[in-house]
């Protein structure tokens, strides 16, 4: 049923590793994104990152590790009780980005971060890249895959990931890892915050 | 496969389908979970259908609004717009598994989204309106369409 594969998806942050997704299950993830990008389209380009080209990716992620952790803690993410096990899991999942097989970087133009108010293009960008890691997300559960997203929020990595994919005029919207999970997280806590009128 | 439509028949959706509908929203990704940032309203009755769609160009027996908090600073408050429009998906993916159809709507006019703040009472300076999501059965459209290649001889 549709609405276990969406309330089953979770961030994976341990995969098998060695176990390559399979090309029709990739295809399929693919077409779905396809449809999105039909409905709305925007300048947009997703690198599938494997094999030795990952390898590279790792040390550049590397890097970025200690600011997402303290951005965690800053932003209430992460608690101080939790801390302690949050970042041993960091420190497990940098030494290789988790052991997915494939990740997936999803490119578009977008504006600066330290602006506050964006210009609508640049939203319009930044909300169809979401939609597509959505669906990407969807469609690889759909397919017996799993995703996790790993964030980029320091302006220096992004760069130097830019650089390393040989691209200069798109901006990172996205990163996700693709492959089997090696670990199962809880069931998602939600609030129901619907309303009917 | 995903089912988009801009035109629905007006029909209801099923109580049942709708609370599926709904469900399928809640399991969009986010940092905080819980608290997740968002508030869906859903505007299904046809008083406030009709007041709405007055304002868009589709029209749909079913609303659905994704309305999401601004955040504190802007990597924030882009992460919850991010939310918002990934819920739109999980709608609209939900949707077409129940054979009915979505439009997704990611920047609304003006006049319509006034008016959404207005019917789902909730405050235009703590959100931001991510995404509509227009839900209801398509209009199939009868088209007869060919192309045939024929050799001979």
């Amino acid at each position: 049923m549709v609405l276990d594969f969406i309330k089953q998806r979770r961030t994976i942050r341990k995969y098998k590793r060695g176990l390559i997704p399979s090309e029709e299950a990739l295809e399929g993830i693919l077409s779905a994104v396809r449809v999105i990008y039909a409905q709305y389209p925007i300048p947009f380009k997703l690198y599938i990152v494997s094999g030795r080209p990952r390898l590279e990716l790792i040390p550049l992620m590397r890097q970025h590790y200690s600011i997402f952790i303290d951005l965690a803690i800053i932003g209430k993410a992460v608690s101080e009780e939790v801390r302690p096990v949050f970042e041993k899991i960091m420190v497990e999942f940098m030494k290789d980005l988790g052991g997915a097989s494939i990740s997936l970087i999803g490119l578009t133009k977008l504006y600066s971060w330290k602006e506050e108010k964006w210009p609508d293009w640049a939203i319009r960008n930044w909300k169809v890249s979401w939609m597509i890691a959505q669906t990407i997300m969807l469609y690889a559960k759909k397919n017996g895959l799993d995703t996790g997203s790993f964030t980029f929020s320091s302006a220096s990595i992004e760069e130097k990931i830019l650089e390393f994919l040989g691209e200069r005029d798109l901006n990172i919207a996205f990163a996700l890892n693709l492959g089997y999970r090696d670990e199962n997280p809880l069931p998602k806590d939600v609030e129901w915050k619907v309303v009917e009128i | 496969m995903l089912n988009f439509s801009e035109k629905f028949l007006d029909v209801p959706v099923e109580d049942g389908k709708l609370k599926i509908l709904e469900e399928s929203t809640l399991y969009a990704p986010h940092a905080l979970n819980p608290p997740q940032p968002w508030r869906v309203v859903v505007v299904k009755s046809p008083e406030r259908v009709r007041e709405l769609v007055k304002f868009h160009r589709i029209k749909s027996p079913v609303i659905f609004l994704f309305f999401i908090n601004k955040g504190v600073a802007t990597l924030n408050s882009m992460a919850n717009l991010a939310s918002g429009c990934a819920q739109a998906v999980n709608l609209a993916v939900q949707a077409s598994a129940l054979n009915l159809a979505c439009f997704i709507d990611i920047d609304p006019p003006k006049d319509f989204v006034d008016k959404a703040f207005e019917i789902a009472k909730i405050s235009e300076t703590e959100y931001d309106l991510s995404a509509v999501g227009f839900v209801g059965y398509p209009v199939k459209e009868e088209r007869e369409v060919f192309f045939e290649v024929e050799r001979r001889g």
